[in-house]
């Protein structure tokens, strides 16, 4: 009796509060702006509630609803709404118990600081970090730490404020653009074709000499012609650039759903994989399960005002190459791509299983994707594929026309 | 005195069932249909079972009578063919399952419909009967003129060729076909239808000279036009395969196959089946060995770690290298291993003349229960990996008119030999997408 009045008393403690988040249309990318009501919350004057408590900066007390940023209050609830979709995502959908036993998530909006395991923050003066989104282990301050400045804290999720960068200032990875890729696929054939005619040509001079017409210069003119043509175009392409770009690139994390499932993903994973820096494995497993609650054609994809970012696309055929192992790939989709090659192997409920289950094989440590990833996902397919060995076969299948 | 006869029986009865034939290892769990049953076997079969006297108990029935049946034969001194459809007509008849010798087709049809027994026994038992129906049947036939010029082989010895059927064997002790195995044993010939021909002519100068009667000399034809030396199964190379290697390495032994693999044909003008070859070129022993070959490339892709160790020093662990391979390479070394391991037993002495085939050995496994019929198209797929299918026909000839249309482009004036190849090549692409294979150059992580 005891308890169920106690239960009573905690459940009529609970708030609900109505307010206006960003969400994905139903069946596309596009976003849009959607009154949606906040469960769980313990206070009826802030963003406190019973699994997230969102603060804006290194403030201690949830953002208040009352706050005269209304931006804050759209982040806050934003964060605080699909955070707690991702929580029911993984309680429901991969049947995880791991965020009951979390402790109350504190995340952190418009925070720019560097994470310092040793204090928490690091100076406000320490390169300011923007347009990104991390999640912090648990830790607290050592004990030669003055008292006055010591700090204690649990999990954190932290969307650092939006920045916007002229592309021009970026270091391009995105590799040639598109007109570029074109034009090279198409050197080739080009150049042979034009290769074969001079040659045909100069075999009627040969043997049919009367069926000849126009001089030898002039063959090789267009021959010669034809190569630098192309070669031009070629490098001419490759500086227009800005043509397949946007001109500016900015990220506001706490706005852009998938970003935040991502980080809860993070969190709900630490329980093997520690969160202490990002490996391209690491970051796959989140972004396959961000990918996957989310459930749209393509990830992060580009949000009005919001968001110029790259979407990570869990189709990509892209081949594995020794490169995809280097940690500055951590943000590319290769190895979403590679942990979508499996759901299309085995299908999307056996593939959640697996690939949740592969975290006990994995370690932040050594996560290498063609050694470590590989094995763990064959190692968790004899855990939980309905028929190992078949579908073994059918990943190392996969596996061997992505490249490994 | 009668106290000790129980006794003795008791011991009898029990070690005869200590070595007792697992008679449920005869149902069929290999075969997902049936490549000898015919529409019109399944029409007369429909009236048959309609019509029959046991109405609903006809099955249980038909397969207990089929299990003793297999029992008595198994327990049999010799197992021939000629006596296995006698046995089961006699038994079938005591248990009323059937009245007339002509309703044996029928059951035996039955029974394979139940999955009582697979193609190869079935038709063990077809051949069996046709044999058994001619024997039985050779004395109402004709005395045959014997032809001219018959000249015995000089380095026969007629009596003994004969003496191995002096008194017609009975198929319960002695076999027909087996006895008239050794009769050809004794001849030299050089074709199948050389060995023919010499046994009819020796069949006739036995009955010209008077060393055996008109009604062996028709026995003797029977199965000779029953072509019974070149049967692909005999009952007891059968019975002794099923016995030995079927299901031999199966955790749980499967109920009904889900995959036609083994009733593909392997060769179609002799009809014989993937699974007919199995049982027609190796022995139990072959087969397991065989299997073993899958068996290992199992473990080895399996296998928690693979390491390469390059040794510099001369004493082991002394300055040495060691390499973990990548899953991806253990996959790979593994089917290369099974390749080395394959050719081995193509070396060995123990296979020669049987040109083993990866299709042999998948069988195997499948027959000794390694694996499933589920997994079955997966494993062949295997040998697509170093035996790449050929390009199909449509693709063959569209890439010889796409490579005429090229050439033809030449001959165009300008501009439209540009365009023609442009177009070309577009063309080409959307009508013939290649899957490029990821360039094993890219990717430095691996060396195997």
């Amino acid at each position: 009796m005891k308890y169920l009045l106690l239960s009573l008393f905690i459940a009529s403690s609970l708030h609900a509060e109505t307010f206006r988040v960003l969400v994905r249309q139903d069946h596309s990318t596009k976003t849009m702006y959607k009154e949606v009501e906040l469960t769980d919350l313990e206070s009826s004057e802030s963003f406190e509630g019973k699994y997230f408590r969102i603060v804006k900066g290194k403030d201690k007390e949830a953002v208040s609803f009352r706050d005269e940023d209304k931006e804050v209050i759209l982040k806050a609830a934003n964060t605080y709404y699909h955070l707690t979709q991702a929580r029911e995502y993984w309680l429901k959908k991969i049947g995880s118990e791991r965020p009951n036993a979390l402790p109350k998530l504190t995340v952190r909006i418009d925070i720019s600081n560097l994470f310092d395991d040793q204090g928490h923050y690091a100076h406000d003066n320490r390169d300011p970090q923007f347009n990104n989104a991390l999640s912090i282990p648990s830790g607290q301050t050592p004990e030669w730490v003055p008292e006055g400045r010591e700090d204690a804290w649990g999990p954190e999720i932290w969307f650092r404020p939006k920045k916007v960068i002229d592309t021009r200032t970026l270091e391009s990875n995105l590799g040639p653009n598109p007109l570029t890729q074109v034009l090279t696929a198409l050197e080739h054939p080009v150049i042979n074709y034009a290769r074969n005619q001079l040659q045909t040509s100069m075999i009627e001079r040969i043997f049919y000499p009367s069926y000849s017409s126009g001089s030898i210069q002039n063959d090789l003119l267009r021959f010669a012609g034809t190569i630098a043509l192309t070669r031009f175009l070629i490098s001419s392409s490759k500086r227009m650039d800005p043509l397949f770009m946007e001109k500016w690139f900015y990220l506001d994390t706490a706005m852009v759903p998938e970003v935040v499932y991502h980080e809860y993903a993070h969190i709900v994973l630490a329980d093997h994989l520690k969160i202490s820096h990002s490996t391209p494995v690491l970051e796959g497993l989140a972004d396959y399960f961000a990918a996957d609650h989310a459930n749209k054609r393509t990830v992060y994809s580009k949000v009005p005002g919001r968001s110029t970012s790259q979407a990570k696309d869990p189709y990509n055929k892209k081949p594995y190459t020794h490169w995809s192992e280097a940690n500055r790939t951590a943000s590319s989709d290769f190895v979403l791509a590679v942990l979508w090659d499996v759901r299309d192997v085995l299908g999307d409920e056996t593939a959640n299983k697996l690939v949740y289950q592969s975290r006990k094989y994995l370690s932040t440590e050594s996560a290498t994707i063609s050694d470590h990833l590989l094995r763990a996902i064959l190692k968790s397919c004899d855990d939980v594929c309905p028929a190992p060995r078949v579908d073994k076969l059918r990943l190392y299948e996969k596996f061997t026309a992505r490249g490994f | 005195m009668k106290f000790l006869l129980f006794f003795c029986l008791l011991i009898f009865v029990s070690f005869s069932r200590a070595f007792a034939f697992d008679v449920t290892l005869l149902q069929n769990n290999k075969e997902a249909n049936s490549r000898i049953v015919t529409k019109k076997d399944r029409a007369n079969l429909t009236s048959w079972v309609e019509e029959h006297r046991l109405g609903d108990q006809l099955a249980a029935k038909a397969a207990s009578v089929f299990r003793a049946t297999m029992i008595a034969y198994d327990a049999r001194e010799a197992q021939c063919d000629v006596g296995m459809a006698s046995l089961l007509i006699t038994n079938a008849k005591n248990a009323g399952v059937m009245i007339e010798d002509t309703e044996l087709r029928n059951l035996l049809i039955f029974l394979r419909e139940q999955n009582q027994m697979d193609d190869i026994l079935l038709n063990i038992f077809l051949k069996s009967d046709e044999v058994r129906f001619d024997i039985a049947n050779a004395g109402r036939w004709i005395r045959p003129k014997t032809p001219r010029n018959l000249m015995a082989p000089a380095n026969v010895d007629m009596k003994k060729y004969f003496s191995y059927i002096n008194g017609w064997p009975d198929d319960n002790s002695y076999c027909s076909i087996g006895r008239y195995f050794r009769m050809a044993e004794m001849l030299t010939f050089k074709t199948k239808t050389e060995r023919d021909n010499m046994m009819w002519k020796m069949a006739h100068i036995g009955l010209r000279d008077g060393v055996i009667d008109a009604l062996t000399f028709h026995r003797l034809e029977a199965l000779r036009l029953n072509y019974v030396l070149d049967w692909d199964h005999y009952s007891y190379n059968y019975l002794e395969m099923i016995s030995s290697a079927k299901d031999k390495l199966a955790k749980q032994r499967e109920v009904i196959s889900t995959n036609t693999f083994s009733e593909r044909y392997v060769s179609r003008k002799e009809k014989l089946t993937q699974r007919g070859r199995l049982y027609k070129t190796y022995s139990p022993t072959q087969v397991m060995i065989m299997a073993s070959v899958i068996e290992k490339l199992s473990k080895r892709m399996d296998a928690r770690r693979v390491e390469l160790i390059f040794q510099y020093g001369a004493e082991q662990g002394t300055d040495t290298q060691i390499y973990v391979l990548s899953p991806m390479e253990q996959y790979r070394v593994s089917i290369k291993m099974m390749k080395k391991e394959m050719a081995e037993l193509m070396r060995g002495d123990l296979f020669k003349n049987t040109g083993i085939s990866y299709e042999d050995i998948i069988a195997s496994s499948f027959e000794t229960g390694l694996i499933k019929s589920s997994e079955l198209d997966q494993i062949l797929k295997f040998e697509e990996f170093w035996n790449p299918k050929a390009p199909s026909r449509f693709r063959t000839y569209a890439q010889f008119a796409f490579s005429l249309a090229g050439t033809a482009t030449f001959y165009l004036p300008p501009p439209w030999n540009l365009v023609g190849a442009v177009a070309l090549m577009f063309s080409q692409s959307r009508l013939m997408p290649t899957t490029v294979a990821p360039d094993a150059d890219d990717n430095w992580n691996v060396i195997i």
